[in-house]
Order: C-alpha cells, then sequence, then structure tokens
C-alpha cells in the first residue's frame, strides 16, 4: 500500500505524466488528453489524503534521495501551501477536462505535455522547502508558460510569447542570484536551515538577496511595474491555461514572496515599500482594466489590480492582514480561474474577443453567463459571495493600527473597487441587456466545457455561503506564518 | 418565535428562487409562487407588530456577532417593505407581459431586492446591515435595467453610485470594527459615546453618504431620476416608494440609534438648539425639497416628474427625522411611511397609464378621464395626499414637520418647507390635468381601463392613503412606542389625532375632514342651485380666434409652467451632475492618457522598468535600507 | 574578487544588450550573457584559491582546500535551463520573423496598453 499522504507525489504524478504524453503522443494520437485528467485526479486526490496529516501534525515533510536535510532536497506542506496545492490540482484538473473540449489545434501532445508541466511547476513551487528548487520550479512554469503562451502560433501570441520570454528570463536570472547570493551568505539552500542562519546577518546582507529575489518572483507575481508581460500573455494563450497563468501562477509567485519573507528575511522595514507596490499595482491594474476592449485584456489587467489588493494585504504584515491576503487569494485563484474559462467557451462561440461583442450573450448562454456573473460579483467584493468577505478582511485589517497613509491606502482600494465594479458592470450589462447587431448563431458552450465552470462555480459557491472553515482555516495559516511556526514544525518534524 | 425573524428573512430569498425554477415549468407557476411567498412575508411581518426583540444571534464574523432584531420603528419599515413588494408583485402580473420583456429572472430579482430590505431593517449589528445593503443594490440594480436600453445606462449610473455610498459607509463600518471589534448596535453606541468628537463626526459622515446615496438627498440625488424613471413601471414603486426610504432608516439608526441628541449635543456646538451636524442635515433636506420641486415642475415626463418629486418628499423625510425632536421625528417616520403609500399609488397609476398608452410624455397624453376614471379617481387621491391636503395622509405629516419646525423656531426650514408643499401643488396639477384632463388625442379612443389585477393594488394603496389621512393614530401607535425605546419622549396621540393641551397644537383630522366635507358639499349645492352654466363639447370653443378641432390643441400641454421655468432658470442651471461628470471625465483623461500608457507594447522599455525597480533596490541597499 | 567583478560586469553587459539593442538576436545574446554572468557567479561563489575536489578518501585534503561541490552542481542545472529557454527563444524569434518580416523588436509592437 502506498502512503498517498507524500508531498513528493504532488510533483511527481504529473511530471511523470508530462514525460509520458510526451512520448506516447505518437502512438495514442487525440488520446493523450485524457492523460493530463488522470494526473490531476491524482493530483486531488493526494492533496485530499494530506489533509487530515497536516490537520493533526500541522505539517508534513518528505524528503528525497535517502539524505537528510539540508543536505535533501525536501517538500515541505503546511496548511496554507496545502490549501494552495488543492486549489492547483483542482484548477488543473478543471482546466484540463476543459482542454477535452477546448484544444482542437496541432500538435496536442506537446501542449497537453506543457500544460501538465505547467501545473506541476506550480504545485513544486508551492511545496517546496528548498530555495533551489523554488528556481527550478520558477523555470519549469516558465518555460512551459512560454510555450503555451504562444501556443496559437498566431502574431499576437508569437509577440506575446516572446515578451513573456525575455522578461522572464530576466526574472529568472535575478531570482538565481538571489538565491545564490543567500547561499553565499549562509551556505546552505534549505529554507529552514537558512532561516536559522539568517538571524547573524546584517540588514544589507539580507536585503540585497531579498531584492534580487523580489524582482524576480515579481516579474512572475504581476507586481508594478515588472508586470507588463501580463496583459499581453494573458489574452494571447490558450484560454484554459490563462485561467491557470491567472489563477495560480501569480498566486503562486506572491505565495512564494510571502513563504521568503516571513520565514527567511525577518524585517519589518521592508513593508512600506511593499505597500507602495502593492497600491501601485492596484491603481495601474484597475485603471487599465476598465479602458479595455478586449475581454481577456480586461481580465488580465483585473488580475493585476487583485494581485495588488493581495500584496497589499500581505504587505500590512499582521496575522489579519494574512488572513485577508490568503482569503483574497483563494477567492482570485476560483473566480479569475472561472472567469477565464467562461470567457474561452464565449469566444469560440462568438469568434471574438470584443466586448461589445458579446452582447446578448446573456439570453444565448444562460449558465455561462451565469457563472460569469456570479465570478465578477465575487470580484468585486459584492456580498454574499467571498470576495465580500475577504475585502471586508482587508479593509478591517488595514485599518488595524490606522495611520493616515493606512487610511489613505484603504481609500484608493475602495476607490479602486468602484473602477473594478464599474468595468465589470459595463461588462454585465452588454451581456445581459446589449443588442447584438451581427446575427450571429450562438449555442451554449458544450458540456465538458460547462462542467469545468459549473465545478468551480460550484466551490466558490460552497464557500461563498459557508465562508466560516475557510475564514478559520486561513486564520490558523496566518498565525502561523506571522508566529514562524513554518521552522518550529520542521525542525521538530525532521525537516532540518 | 424569535427563529421565524430567520425564516422571516429566508421567507424572500426562497420565494425567489422557487420562482425563478418554477418559471420553467409554466409562467402561471412563476406568479403563484411569487404572490405566495410575498405575502407569507408579509403575514409573517405581522406575526412582529409592535414586538421588540433583541437580538438573535445568526452567525459570527470575524469575532463580531451577527444579529437580527425587530423594534417597532424597523417594523414600520418592515411593514413598508413587505405590504409594498405583495402589491408590487400583484401589479407586475398584470403590468409584465410576457413577450414585452424577458421574466425569468424578473421576480427573483424582486424578491430578492424585498429579502434585502427585510435584511437591512431586522439588521442588528453593522455587518449585516451592509451586507443586505450591497445585496440590495445589486439586486434592485438588475431590477432597474430591465426597463430597456435607456435604463441600462441609468442603472450603471445607479450601480456606481451605489457602490461609492456603500464603500464611504464600509470605511465608518472598518473604523468602528477596528475600535470595538463588535458591530452589534449597542456595542456601536457605547463605542461612540467614549469617542472623540471627530470620530464620531468622521463616522457620521461616512455612513451618512451612503444612507444619502441611497435617500438621494441632494447633492448625491443624481441617480434617482433616471433610474426612477427609465425602471419598469412595477418596479419604480418599490424604488421610489421603499428603497430610498432604507436611507432615511439608515440615518434614523445613526443619528438615535448610535449617537442621540443629548450626546450629539454635548460634543458639537449647536444652532438652533439642534446639534450641528443635525442643522447640516436639515439644510441639506431642506435644499432637496426645494430644488426637487422647482425640478419636478418643470418636466415633461411624467415618471421623470414623479422621481423628482420623490427627492423633495425624501427630503421632508430626512427633515423631520433630522430635527431631533419627538415630534418632528415621528413627522418623519410618518412621512416615510405615508410617501410610500402615495408615491407607490402615483408611480402605478401612471404605469397604468403607460400600459395603455405606451407613452409618458405628458404633452402627448390628456382626455384619458373618460376612458379610465377608477385609475384618474386613485390618481386623485395620491396627489391630494401628496400636496398635504386634508384629510388624505401627506397632511398629517407635513403638519407635524411643520409643528416641530415652528416649535424650534426654524423659520427659514419652515418657509423652504412650505415653498415645496405649495410647488407640488403645481407639479401634481401638471400631473393630473396633462393626462387625465383636456383634450383626449385621437390615437388614444380605444383606451380602457387596466386589468382587474392591476386596480387592486392602486385602489389598496388609495384606501390606505384614506385611512391613515383619518386615523394617524394607526401609524402613531408604532411610531412613537418605537421611539420611546430609542428614549425619546412620548407624543400624546389619539385615533384621530392629536389631544387638545400638549406643547403642540390640537389636531383632529377627523374634524378637519367634516369641516371639509360640509364645505365641499355646501359649495357643491351653491353650484346646483345657482348653476347658470350649460354643458358644451369640448371642440365648442375657440382659441386665439380659431375654431378648435381635434386635431389642433387647445390647451397648453408642452411647455406647461414655461413662464415659471424663466423665474427659475438660474437655479436649475446649478447643474450637480454637470459637476460630477466633469470630474468622472478627468479622470477617465488621466486613466486613459497617462496611467494606461505605461505598457506600451515596447519591450525594452518593459525591460527597463524592470532595471529600474532593480535600481531603486540597489540604492535601498547602499543606504542601508534608508530610502524610506 | 576579480570573478565577481567580472560576473557583474557580464550582468551589466547583458541589461546593457536587453534594453538598448533592437535586434531581437542581439537580445537574446543579452539574455545568454545574464544567464552566463549568473553562472560565472554561481561558481565563484563556491570557488576556493588552489582549491581541488572534495574528495574525502583522498589522504592529506583540508577541507579548507575543497572547492564547494554544490554551486557546481548548480550551475549545471542552470546551464541546463538556459538552454533549453534559449532553444524555446530562438524559435520564437524564427516564429516572428515570419509573421513581421522583421527582427526590429521596435517594430513588432501590435500588443500594447
Amino acid at each position: 500500500m502506498v502512503n498517498l499522504a507524500n508531498p513528493i507525489l504532488l510533483v511527481v504524478i504529473p511530471l511523470f505524466f508530462t514525460f509520458l504524453i510526451a512520448l506516447s503522443g505518437s502512438f495514442l494520437k487525440s488520446g493523450v488528453k485524457y492523460l493530463p485528467v488522470i494526473a490531476f485526479a491524482l493530483n486531488i486526490i493526494v492533496s485530499l489524503a494530506l489533509i487530515p496529516e497536516v490537520v493533526k501534525n500541522g505539517m508534513v515533510i518528505a524528503t528525497t534521495a535517502g539524505f537528510k536535510p539540508p543536505f535533501a532536497i525536501d517538500m515541505a506542506v503546511d496548511k496554507l501551501g496545502l490549501f494552495l496545492s488543492l486549489i492547483a490540482s483542482l484548477l488543473g484538473f478543471v482546466a484540463s477536462v476543459y482542454n477535452l473540449f477546448y484544444i482542437d489545434e496541432e500538435p496536442q501532445e506537446k501542449f497537453h505535455a506543457l500544460f501538465t508541466l505547467l501545473v506541476a511547476g506550480l504545485t513544486w513551487m508551492i511545496i517546496t522547502g528548498d530555495i533551489f528548487n523554488l528556481f527550478v520550479a520558477f523555470e519549469v512554469t516558465s518555460i512551459a508558460a512560454f510555450g503555451l503562451v504562444g501556443f496559437h502560433r498566431d502574431k499576437g501570441a508569437i509577440e506575446a510569447g516572446f515578451k513573456y520570454l525575455v522578461m522572464g528570463s530576466i526574472g529568472g536570472s535575478f531570482l538565481l542570484i538571489g538565491i545564490i547570493m543567500l547561499y553565499a551568505a549562509t551556505g546552505t539552500l534549505n529554507i529552514v536551515d537558512i532561516a536559522q542562519k539568517t538571524s547573524n546577518l546584517t540588514f544589507q546582507q539580507k536585503l540585497f538577496p531579498f531584492a534580487m529575489i523580489f524582482t524576480g518572483l515579481g516579474i512572475e507575481g504581476a507586481l508594478f511595474p515588472l508586470n507588463a508581460w501580463l496583459p499581453d500573455a494573458h489574452p494571447a494563450a490558450p484560454s484554459s491555461v490563462s485561467s491557470i497563468l491567472s489563477g495560480i501562477m501569480t498566486t503562486a509567485a506572491i505565495y512564494a514572496i510571502i513563504r521568503l519573507t516571513n520565514t527567511i528575511f525577518d524585517f519589518n522595514q521592508i513593508y512600506f515599500f511593499l505597500m507602495i507596490f502593492a497600491l501601485l499595482t492596484l491603481i495601474f491594474g484597475e485603471v487599465s482594466a476598465f479602458f479595455q476592449k478586449d475581454i481577456k485584456r480586461m481580465l488580465a489587467y483585473s488580475t493585476i489590480g487583485q494581485t495588488g489588493l493581495f500584496f497589499f494585504a500581505f504587505s500590512l504584515n499582521t496575522v489579519n492582514g494574512l488572513q485577508g491576503a490568503f482569503m483574497q487569494m483563494v477567492n482570485h485563484s476560483l473566480s479569475k480561474g472561472m472567469l477565464f474559462l467562461v470567457v474561452g467557451g464565449m469566444i469560440m462561440q462568438v469568434g471574438s474577443r470584443n466586448i461589445d461583442d458579446f452582447a446578448g450573450l446573456g439570453r444565448k448562454m444562460k449558465v455561462s453567463s451565469f457563472f460569469l456573473a456570479i465570478g465578477a460579483f465575487s470580484l468585486m467584493g459584492l456580498p454574499p459571495f467571498f470576495g465580500f468577505w475577504s475585502k471586508l478582511k482587508i479593509i478591517f485589517a488595514a485599518l488595524q493600527n490606522a495611520n493616515a497613509f493606512l487610511v489613505a491606502s484603504v481609500v484608493i482600494i475602495l476607490l479602486m473597487s468602484v473602477v473594478e465594479g464599474a468595468y465589470f458592470f459595463k461588462l454585465l450589462q452588454v451581456m445581459y441587456f446589449g443588442k447584438q447587431e451581427k446575427d450571429v448563431a450562438v449555442k451554449e458552450a458544450s458540456y465538458g466545457m460547462l462542467f469545468s465552470v459549473v465545478v468551480l462555480g460550484t466551490v466558490l459557491l460552497i464557500i461563498s455561503f459557508y465562508p466560516a472553515p475557510v475564514i478559520n482555516f486561513m486564520h490558523k495559516a496566518a498565525a502561523e506564518i506571522i508566529n514562524k511556526n513554518y521552522i518550529t514544525l520542521a525542525l521538530k518534524l525532521g525537516g532540518l | 418565535m424569535n427563529i421565524l425573524l430567520e425564516i422571516m428573512l429566508a421567507t424572500p430569498f426562497i420565494g425567489g428562487l422557487l420562482a425563478f425554477i418554477g418559471g420553467k415549468v409554466h409562467r402561471w407557476v412563476r406568479f403563484a409562487v411569487a404572490v405566495t411567498f410575498s405575502f407569507l412575508t408579509l403575514i409573517e411581518a405581522f406575526v412582529y407588530y409592535n414586538v421588540t426583540i433583541k437580538g438573535v444571534v445568526w452567525g459570527s464574523l470575524f469575532g463580531s456577532k451577527l444579529i437580527l432584531q425587530t423594534n417597532p420603528i424597523s417594523w414600520l419599515f418592515l411593514f413598508i417593505v413587505t405590504a409594498m413588494s405583495f402589491l408590487i408583485v400583484i401589479f407586475s402580473i398584470g403590468d409584465m407581459e410576457e413577450d414585452r420583456i424577458k421574466l425569468d429572472s424578473y421576480y427573483m430579482q424582486l424578491l430578492f431586492v424585498e429579502g434585502a430590505m427585510i435584511g437591512i431593517v431586522l439588521a442588528g449589528d453593522l455587518i449585516t446591515f451592509f451586507m443586505f445593503w450591497e445585496i440590495m443594490s445589486w439586486t434592485s440594480y438588475f431590477l432597474i435595467i430591465y426597463g430597456g436600453k435607456k435604463s441600462v445606462a441609468a442603472g450603471y449610473k445607479y450601480i456606481i453610485m451605489s457602490i461609492i455610498g456603500a464603500y464611504s459607509m464600509f470605511i465608518a463600518i472598518a473604523m468602528l470594527y477596528v475600535k470595538a471589534h463588535s458591530l452589534v448596535y449597542a456595542d456601536v453606541a457605547t463605542t461612540l459615546a467614549h469617542s472623540s468628537a471627530t470620530f464620531v463626526v468622521w463616522t457620521v459622515v461616512l455612513l451618512g453618504i451612503g444612507f444619502f446615496v441611497k435617500a438621494a438627498i441632494m447633492p448625491l440625488h443624481t441617480w434617482l431620476p433616471d433610474a426612477h424613471s427609465e425602471a419598469p413601471s412595477p418596479v419604480s414603486p418599490l424604488l421610489s416608494g421603499v428603497l430610498i426610504k432604507m436611507g432615511a432608516y439608515g440615518l434614523f439608526i445613526v443619528l438615535y440609534g448610535f449617537l442621540s441628541v443629548q450626546l450629539a449635543g454635548n460634543i458639537m456646538p449647536s444652532v438652533f438648539s439642534t446639534p450641528i451636524l443635525l442643522y447640516i442635515i436639515q439644510w441639506l433636506a431642506a435644499l432637496s425639497i426645494v430644488l426637487a420641486t422647482f425640478l419636478a415642475i418643470m418636466q415633461e415626463d411624467a415618471k421623470r416628474l414623479l422621481a423628482y418629486s420623490s427627492i423633495s418628499q425624501i427630503g421632508y423625510v430626512v427633515l423631520g427625522i433630522a430635527t431631533g425632536t419627538s415630534l418632528g421625528v415621528a413627522g418623519g417616520l410618518f412621512h416615510a411611511l405615508n410617501h410610500a403609500i402615495f408615491k407607490g399609488l402615483l408611480f402605478l397609476a401612471v404605469g397604468a397609464v403607460i400600459y395603455r398608452t405606451g407613452t409618458r410624455n405628458l404633452s402627448d397624453l390628456g382626455g384619458l378621464v373618460k376612458k379610465m376614471p377608477y385609475t384618474f379617481t386613485a390618481l386623485l387621491l395620491g396627489i391630494i395626499a401628496l400636496a398635504g391636503v386634508p384629510p388624505l395622509n401627506g397632511f398629517v405629516s407635513k403638519w407635524m414637520i411643520y409643528e416641530a419646525l415652528l416649535q424650534k423656531k426654524e423659520v427659514f426650514l419652515l418657509i423652504m418647507a412650505f415653498i415645496g408643499s405649495t410647488g407640488a401643488f403645481l407639479y401634481v396639477y401638471r400631473l393630473i390635468h396633462s393626462i387625465f384632463l383636456g383634450q383626449l388625442p385621437k390615437k388614444y379612443e380605444n383606451v380602457k381601463d387596466v386589468p382587474i389585477l392591476m386596480q387592486v393594488p392602486i385602489w389598496v394603496l388609495a384606501v390606505s392613503t384614506i385611512i391613515f389621512g383619518i386615523f394617524p393614530g394607526l401609524a402613531m401607535n408604532v411610531i412613537v412606542k418605537g421611539m420611546k425605546l430609542f428614549g425619546f419622549k412620548p407624543i400624546a396621540y389619539t385615533l384621530f389625532g392629536f389631544p387638545q393641551g400638549t406643547a403642540m397644537g390640537a389636531l383632529k383630522v377627523i374634524n378637519i375632514s367634516a369641516v371639509l366635507a360640509i364645505a365641499f358639499v355646501a359649495a357643491w349645492v351653491l353650484f346646483l342651485i345657482l348653476s347658470k352654466s350649460r354643458k358644451v363639447s369640448q371642440y365648442d370653443n375657440y382659441a386665439a380666434g380659431q375654431v378648435v378641432t381635434p386635431e389642433l390643441k387647445y390647451n397648453y400641454s408642452f411647455g406647461f409652467y414655461m413662464s415659471f421655468g424663466r423665474v427659475i432658470k438660474s437655479i436649475l442651471k446649478l447643474g450637480i451632475e454637470r459637476i460630477y461628470n466633469y470630474w468622472v471625465d478627468a479622470a477617465k483623461i488621466f486613466g486613459d492618457y497617462y496611467m494606461r500608457r505605461v505598457y506600451t507594447g515596447n519591450l525594452e522599455t518593459y525591460n527597463s522598468y524592470i532595471v529600474i525597480v532593480v535600481t531603486i533596490a540597489a540604492a535601498a541597499i547602499l543606504l542601508g535600507g534608508k530610502l524610506w | 574578487m576579480i570573478y565577481y567583478v567580472g560576473s557583474f560586469l557580464l550582468i551589466a553587459l547583458g541589461l546593457y544588450a536587453v534594453i538598448i539593442k533592437k535586434n531581437l538576436i542581439k537580445i537574446l545574446i543579452g539574455l545568454d550573457l545574464i544567464a552566463s554572468g549568473v553562472n560565472l557567479l554561481i561558481i565563484s561563489i563556491g570557488y576556493v584559491k588552489g582549491g581541488t575536489a572534495p574528495i574525502f578518501s583522498r589522504a592529506g585534503l583540508k577541507a579548507s582546500m575543497m572547492v564547494d561541490p554544490i554551486p557546481q552542481a548548480l550551475t549545471l542545472t542552470a546551464i541546463v535551463i538556459d538552454a533549453s529557454e534559449m532553444a524555446l527563444a530562438v524559435a520564437f524569434v524564427v516564429l516572428l520573423y515570419k509573421h513581421y518580416g522583421t527582427l526590429d523588436i521596435k517594430k513588432i509592437r501590435s500588443l500594447k496598453w
């Protein structure tokens, strides 16, 4: 009997399937598209099996190659990591089901291999306990994402892919510099080990690696002004990929920043600086989104805005703030992931990404439009959806030790929420009450695609109406991070 | 019995969902479910008549309890909500034809709005309140945009302003939460009692902006004329009669539930023995009354006229509530009920006219009195009530507000309130004259009165104007009992009015009615006896030396008050909306031309952003983190 | 020390190329320069002057004379990653040239705002 509660499986399974898909593509032909579904279904099972273990011990650590940490590479799953990897597996599963009906372009086996690799890399990035592994996961994710963004191979996709590639690899280099500087300062790559040795470093010695890592991860995590690739890449990619990129990639990168900042770099001086980044990200993202005509581009800019929001909550550096940030991450992953899937189905039917062409879809694609509305409401933070609870938490947390700057940032956040409301309501009213000029035969999306949307939508609705478990879970996770339980737990469980 | 509070709150939501599902089966299932559930809610509301329940905990969030409660003041608004919703559901069945508008989710939205408003009035803490407030905003948005192309723009304006108002409230709520970690009303009151004056003022102002947007107090009213006039006919009375009252309810809770006149008087200076904050609110309300009345006079569109009239009437409600005396507050609350009744009636009656004629342009209508006599009579009662003529209900509440102002010697405000009332005569006369009197256009020769399902709600409201006019004690029973809980001195009242010997003058509506009736009968008798008139046809007439033909209009129907308009033109020019539009445009230009052009599409630029960030970081490192 | 200076010079040179150069191929060269600079940096961190391979079984070899092996392993990984990235990038350049008929990055900006 294999012990399923092993975090390594979360990475190994999809990696194995990646190569299986790539190799079997020549004789399985289009049959390969079912393999990612199996991979992520297994991943969900593993994540679920990990839940009781994590709840019992607070963390599950797995090491590789028979060595002991810090020499071995280890995977450490704590509460937050588990939750995010669960969401990653869920989104991966749902999107791969969606792909069954969505991707008909050749070469299929390459797409599915890259897709599986993308989610594998993201999960890896979330659960790794070793910073060089973080870099490898980052690069695996990036390369898969570069390929997937350019998958359509048309003018826009290639351009977006190339720009993303250049920026992404610069980011990767900076991340590597930062990691190496940490190694130079401490002589180890294990996160927990580093954390114990950083206490006797000077501020500058810590700040240099931090700045590099921040820049590197910030590019992936869509922080202004490092996010210029994002509004090009998300629309250019196939919708299922956009869903993953938007739903998990930014979240995972921000998660990595949060994790490293709170375990390794133990300083309080930088949070004000991070807050300014967060606010700029929020403002530029939401304002740009307002002016978009292309729906996927609008959603991409909205992703930037949401990232700014939860990064702001993180930069408050309080338990409540982190709790709000995590709640908003969950909300964003589920809603934005769902929105991209819905929109993908609509674009398939309408044949255009222009918002004006979506007029009247509310009548013709009822289920899709309904879930689009739910996702939009949740992102806007309207009750009774989950976004309301997270926005409530973030604002409450922001005013906790309010000074003039924090009050001003709260005002900015709420103003930007109004802007967000403005463009989402514009979209909704075009969809539901616009008149379609062109006479196009629009049908509802296929059942398989709807299945994915409905699964995500149902999860979102469930946590909207029963937010208490998620809220409490996130509170514990946030408290663990602030209290540095990661280190103590890892030491106890032999993570070092 | 307490569990019923939650059930009552859930009823309309469940009903809405069932109506939506039932609608897939057959449209009559949908109607039946909607009627049943809105009626059920009304019945459940009556269980709580004059009952006070403090705190049914239904959940907890971030360490603050979520509470439902009820008291007679809540019940007053609960009654307005449930009763009006029920009547509107009935009216909708007649009005919203299957082929005209997609009804798929109409009843769902309608019942959701009702549920959200019930949630607001039953809320016992600010999170619950705010949650349902937001739900009310977006559900009512979907109701407004049912009205077609123009209503989409109106709804957009409505939802954006609502969100802005709601977020203003949000900041205040967050401030309170941070201070006390509990948002239960009682705790909020204690917090405010121990806070500095600045904090209290900020809280009230921020909350007040939210309420004033919803209550459409000038200068935050700009959404209302568009939204109320463009919404479908059955939705307008819901908005005008009920929804904007939520702002008044919120204001009442904040001013007298959280604060009190004494407390407010202690921390801020007073004018006319009113705390300055209340005094400012009074002035805003009075300005709303006067300006909106002028604007209403100038309208050519029946529903727009009524919409402006709503701004003016809600001004009375807020003015009354902000006086801070027992009499004034009671008058304001009573006027909220009365306004719901007569404005609901007027909107429904105009809706009935639109239903038959398809237009709401006053200059296109006329002479319908013979074709739609029942609607005419109901509308006549409505405008009499609105103008504040005894014995109908508008009179009593307005009289109470005047009396309260008089007792405080606030003469300016009193004059403004009088102007509003006089102006109301002008516009309601215009309304009834242009629709029902004068010359019947040829195309409306075959117009009939509306079906019975639409008559019933209209007449229920019409009768209510008389009932509450003659028996103000019915409403005072609830209001006075409720106000006692908020620390007001109870005012003496009887079923028919107010007895002699109290601080205010005596008022017995039935006597006034009797006098009026006698006078009316006397005049009529005199008219019959002394009559030297003869009946002539409408066309047995001449205008400017020409014989009147059916093609030629012999009475003014366009630009009815044009000369009056010239007088007040300078006032109307003060377009608040233009100021808002200016700022919105400026923000748009700024966003479009400066902010979003950061994403130039040029890879080199993007790469240099990265280098800039790294340079900043390097500078920070060199300076040892002293950059900020 | 010279290694550090050299590696940072390489990185700076690469960044210069990425920002200033218009030609796609030159941008790629810039990327590769950055990557090489980083690799050099990694190696030089583990390097001990006059050190040798860390083989513990060899007699008379003190720990201070051993070169840290981990950075070398890391470099190998990083080189592999860079290589695959470059391959992908060149593929993109080929496709870009097909679509746009130019290698000038200034002209490839159909996606903006």
